[in-house]
């Protein structure tokens, strides 16, 4: 049952749906502003990626491409995106805590990443620098540095944390509408603390991977995903959106929701992707050899605490 | 005929056990054993086993695949005769004389009409081969006793005997019967004679093998069977074959491009039917239609009345010179016509397909039979029939499909596999701009050979860890430990030269609390809690665990270390021609595949299916250790050991392997370039 759904959700295009829970005309003029000093940042990453599935001795290799949403952390160009869009890493955790068999395996591996930065056509190249599969977040740096700084979120700069918060996701559509910049509230449900402290947020939102504002307009984290250890359900705070790779579309009963990774632990892995980039620019010549894969399952052989 | 023969098969394998404890063989006539002894003395030395090395184009690539098969021995310079269903798509072919002795063996020609292949056993010192001869088919009456000899279930040289069924066998069906398909586009192999029906055992792995009659003359090649069925090419057809591939390297046969039914159908016992004319076709140049009479091609009446006779007018037709006119009669409503008919060459139902790896691609070469099957408008190009995913081909803009025409390439016109994978391999750029025909259209797509390596740099980021697999402290084993209060974790291994090691913790310990904060973990599914929490902390800074050792509380402090990296993540070198890829080393490899800390070598991660290593048995997480006896220390040894050329003859490379502790020899056969020598 769980390999039908390995094959068809792999096959699952990624889809979109409207945000709700309007502000309160108060707000609005601070929420322009907020969409208007952020938008900027936000932009799209497409990725051309092959994976490889494998479980009973069957193995499949694919293609396809993925659009996804990812913000610049770093005027220099680096964009953080939900790891999700690029690796099938949650998706075989996810099939794992399902009953799938340990030798049941998915590794994907982008084989052409381009970055569209706002108001602009033009496809930057660029290049997977990191991964944190725990947090789900992927890093990706514009290959070559650009010249000019871009516009980006300081996750230095983050507000307090508390229930009943309200905050604003920045993201944007699709390029076939428009690569249109919108906005998303919703307000801090409550926090969890296992497998990690993160926000339950009381909206359904769409914007995985992208960074959540206080009205204030200090950033305060990163919508990414979690995945009940046990497998079993979130309970009532179901629902998250689908993710490139294959996660399931929105759907009752699934042991993956959305939530708001603090700005303090965001920064830790913006900095240690920062180290990233420096150590790539100091060893470039042994960059281009070989064949290095972005991401992996994070498989058993990793069985340590 | 394929998936008649396909069906056989799989009912001889199902019902195997019950033929077994059922099956036994009537005893119709009884042959004096001494009469066995001289028919085998004559015929068995020319028997021979085939394994055949078959490449067949799966989803875009060649994959390779092992059969079995059986021939016999026709000439003193080792021509042999087999199925063609045996021979088909064959790239190496090793041939076990009765001798046991093993003999590397080529393709001369291929004849799927009548599923036969003509073989040549190569011989660097010219011996001459004990052949067998062939014996008159068409004598053959209902109830001579025959011995069926070859290699069933690959058992080696084996011999069952029977007695002939029916000399004339033709499976005909609802439908009309394999008859109906004189082209062979549909893998029709019964269409030029009926075949021989007997009940000595023929088993899958008996395909190609002589069925000889008690002089031990060839009466028949055997084709397929099961449940008692045997069936078998007549040798007249088989004699036909060979002498066409002796004289002229192929066999040559006329193509009138008519479909024929007994005459039984129109209530007439003279003449044939005409079932279907197919479109420009020397029959319809001639004015033949659906429904007429033939009556006599050149002075030769053509009467079939019953299905059994149709196959020999066929045969008539297929033997027509080429190129030279002939009159054929018919009748229409009563009157009688007359026309010239002028056969042409009968092309093979299916051309020839090949892969070019570099564009991702399988095509084929567009035949007559397939121009009118697949109703294509031109004949221009080659067709492709399977695009490999994640290739060139599957990313062009727009990609390759199934069922496109590559008519040009880079501005060239495509003339055919070879030339066109020559035309390829100058390809020095990045790119090639190929024109495609589908449907009507005539597409230009752009193909990017852009390397993909170059997007990813590092993997996950770093993070902390102890060194120690553990399970959660359930209450159940808590209680009986005297932790029954708190959750926690049991130390159930510590992983050498770790941070854990160092520190002293011990398999068995109990970790309670870490900076005095106690553990709540308790279920199974909290078992990564354990690992979280560490991986939170910085690396390089200091924990405290409470630890309960004996039933003895102590602190231990730990510095944390990174994790080591993800073997995943470790570069993957991928050998094009073995088709494999492989990896370093790492620590967890070591660990989990139970090697010693001195091991080294190339560590198999992927081994695609049907390739070279494939077919030797390489599997994953096999450890490659030496390569043709050079030893292997890493990935990038173990390529470039299988970059040099090989030098045996026959390319067989042999590659040692750790696994499952123990070491082992794999033969690794792959094709020299330019073929398979022998000994010319």
């Amino acid at each position: 049952m769980w390999r039908l759904m390995v094959l068809f959700l792999l096959l699952l295009p990624a889809g979109f749906a409207g945000a709700e829970s309007p502000p309160s005309d108060l707000e609005a003029p601070a929420l322009a502003q907020l969409l208007e000093r952020n938008a900027p940042a936000v932009v799209t990453v497409r990725a051309r990626l092959r994976s490889l599935v494998r479980f009973g001795g069957d193995q499949q290799e694919n293609e396809q491409a993925v659009e996804a949403r990812g913000v610049m952390v770093s005027p220099r160009g680096l964009v953080l995106l939900s790891n999700s869009y690029l690796s099938a890493t949650r998706l075989v955790e996810l099939y794992r805590s399902m009953g799938a068999p340990e030798d049941f395996t998915a590794q994907t591996i982008p084989a052409e990443l381009r970055v569209v930065v706002a108001g602009s056509d033009r496809e930057l190249p660029a290049v997977l620098v990191a991964s944190d599969a725990d947090l789900d977040l992927a890093f990706v740096q514009l290959d070559p540095v650009p010249e000019e700084p871009f516009s980006a979120v300081d996750f230095t700069s983050a507000g307090p944390l508390t229930v009943g918060r309200p905050i604003a996701v920045v993201s944007r559509l699709g390029s076939s509408f428009d690569a249109a910049p919108y906005l998303e509230t919703a307000r801090l449900a409550g926090r969890i603390t296992r497998p990690r402290e993160a926000w339950l947020l009381d909206g359904p939102l769409t914007a995985v991977g992208l960074p959540a504002f206080g009205f204030d307009g200090r950033p305060l984290g990163i919508l990414t995903t979690v995945l009940s250890p046990s497998g079993s359900t979130l309970g009532q705070k179901e629902g998250y959106e689908p993710l490139a790779i294959g996660l399931p579309q929105r759907r009752e009963n699934q042991p993956i929701g959305l939530f708001l990774v603090p700005a303090a632990r965001v920064r830790v892995a913006i900095d240690a992707a920062l180290a990233r980039v420096a150590e790539r620019a100091r060893t470039t010549d042994a960059a281009t050899n070989g064949e290095m894969p972005s991401e992996a399952d994070r498989n058993r052989d990793a069985g340590g605490s | 005929m394929k998936t008649r023969l396909v069906l056989l098969f799989a009912l001889v394998m199902t019902c195997l056990p019950a033929a077994r404890l059922h099956g036994e063989a009537p005893p119709v006539v009884e042959l004096s054993e001494p009469a066995i002894d001289q028919a085998l003395a004559a015929v068995y030395p020319a028997l021979v086993n085939l394994s055949v090395v078959r490449e067949r184009f799966v989803e875009g690539r060649a994959v390779r695949s092992l059969v079995a098969g059986s021939g016999v021995i026709m000439t003193p310079e080792g021509h042999l005769l087999t199925n063609h269903h045996v021979a088909a798509g064959a790239v190496r072919v090793r041939a076990t004389l009765s001798s046991g002795e093993q003999v590397e063996a080529v393709v001369v020609a291929h004849d799927p009409p009548s599923d036969l292949s003509v073989l040549r056993l190569c011989d660097p010192g010219r011996r001459r081969f004990s052949p067998a001869v062939f014996g008159d088919s068409e004598a053959l009456a209902v109830g001579e006793p025959v011995l069926a000899l070859g290699n069933p279930f690959v058992l080696a040289s084996s011999v069952t005997r029977g007695i002939v069924s029916n000399p004339r066998r033709v499976f005909t069906d609802r439908a009309g019967s394999e008859i109906l398909d004189p082209e062979g586009a549909g893998g029709a192999t019964g269409v030029l004679a009926p075949w021989i029906q007997h009940d000595a055992l023929i088993l899958p792995g008996s395909s190609g093998g002589p069925l000889v009659d008690l002089a031990g003359r060839v009466v028949g090649i055997n084709e397929l069977g099961g449940e008692g069925f045997g069936f078998a090419i007549p040798a007249h057809v088989a004699a036909e074959v060979l002498a066409q591939v002796l004289t002229y390297g192929e066999v040559r046969r006329a193509w009138t491009g008519l479909t024929l039914l007994p005459a039984e159908r129109r209530g007439r016992a003279d003449g044939t039917l005409v079932a279907a004319v197919a479109p420009e076709s020397p029959a319809a140049a001639a004015g033949l239609r659906a429904g007429d009479l033939l009556l006599r091609v050149g002075e030769t009446p053509t009467g079939a009345r019953f299905f059994e006779e149709v196959p020999p007018i066929y045969r008539a037709l297929a033997a027509l010179p080429r190129g030279e006119p002939v009159a054929v009669t018919w009748e229409r409503e009563g009157k009688e016509y007359r026309a010239e008919l002028m056969p042409m060459p009968l092309e093979t139902a299916q051309g020839r397909e090949g892969e070019l790896r570099k564009l991702g691609v399988t095509v084929q070469e567009i035949t007559g039979p397939m121009l009118r099957k697949r109703r294509l408008a031109t004949r221009d190009g080659l067709l492709v029939t399977g695009v490999r995913p994640a290739s060139p081909a599957a990313r062009a803009r727009p990609r390759i499909e199934i069922g496109d025409q590559l008519v040009a390439a880079a501005g060239h016109p495509v003339s055919g596999i070879a030339s066109l994978r020559q035309r390829l391999g100058q390809v020095t750029g990045d790119s090639l701009l190929v024109e495609l025909r589908r449907g009507g259209e005539s597409i230009l797509s752009a193909v990017s050979f852009a390397e993909r390596a170059e997007n990813v740099w590092g993997g996950e980021l770093p993070r902390a860890w102890l060194g120690v697999r553990t399970q959660v402290l359930g209450p159940e084993i808590g209680t009986t430990l005297g932790v029954a209060e708190g959750g926690g974790f049991r130390i159930t291994e510590v992983l050498p030269a770790t941070a854990a090691a160092r520190a002293g913790l011990e398999p068995g310990d109990l970790l309670l609390a870490l900076d005095g904060q106690p553990f709540r973990s308790r279920r199974p599914e909290e078992a990564g809690d354990l690992r979280q929490e560490i991986a939170a902390r910085e690396i390089g800074s200091r924990i405290r665990l409470d630890v309960q050792r004996g039933g003895v509380a102590r602190e231990v402090e730990v510095e944390l270390e990174a994790e080591p990296r993800d073997p995943a993540d470790l570069p993957r070198r991928r050998e094009e021609r073995l088709e494999l890829v492989v990896r370093d080393l790492t620590r967890f490899d070591r660990l989990r595949l139970r090697l010693g800390p001195e091991a080294t070598g190339a560590l198999v991660v992927e081994v695609a299916s049907g390739g070279w290593a494939d077919l030797a048995g390489v599997r994953g997480d096999d450890l490659i250790v030496a390569f043709d006896r050079q030893p292997v220390t890493d990935a990038e040894a173990f390529l470039r050991a299988a970059a040099a050329p090989c030098e045996l003859a026959a390319c067989t490379r042999e590659l040692l392997v750790e696994r499952s502790g123990q070491t082992q020899i794999l033969c690794v056969e792959t094709i020299p370039e330019g073929g398979v020598p022998c000994g010319d």
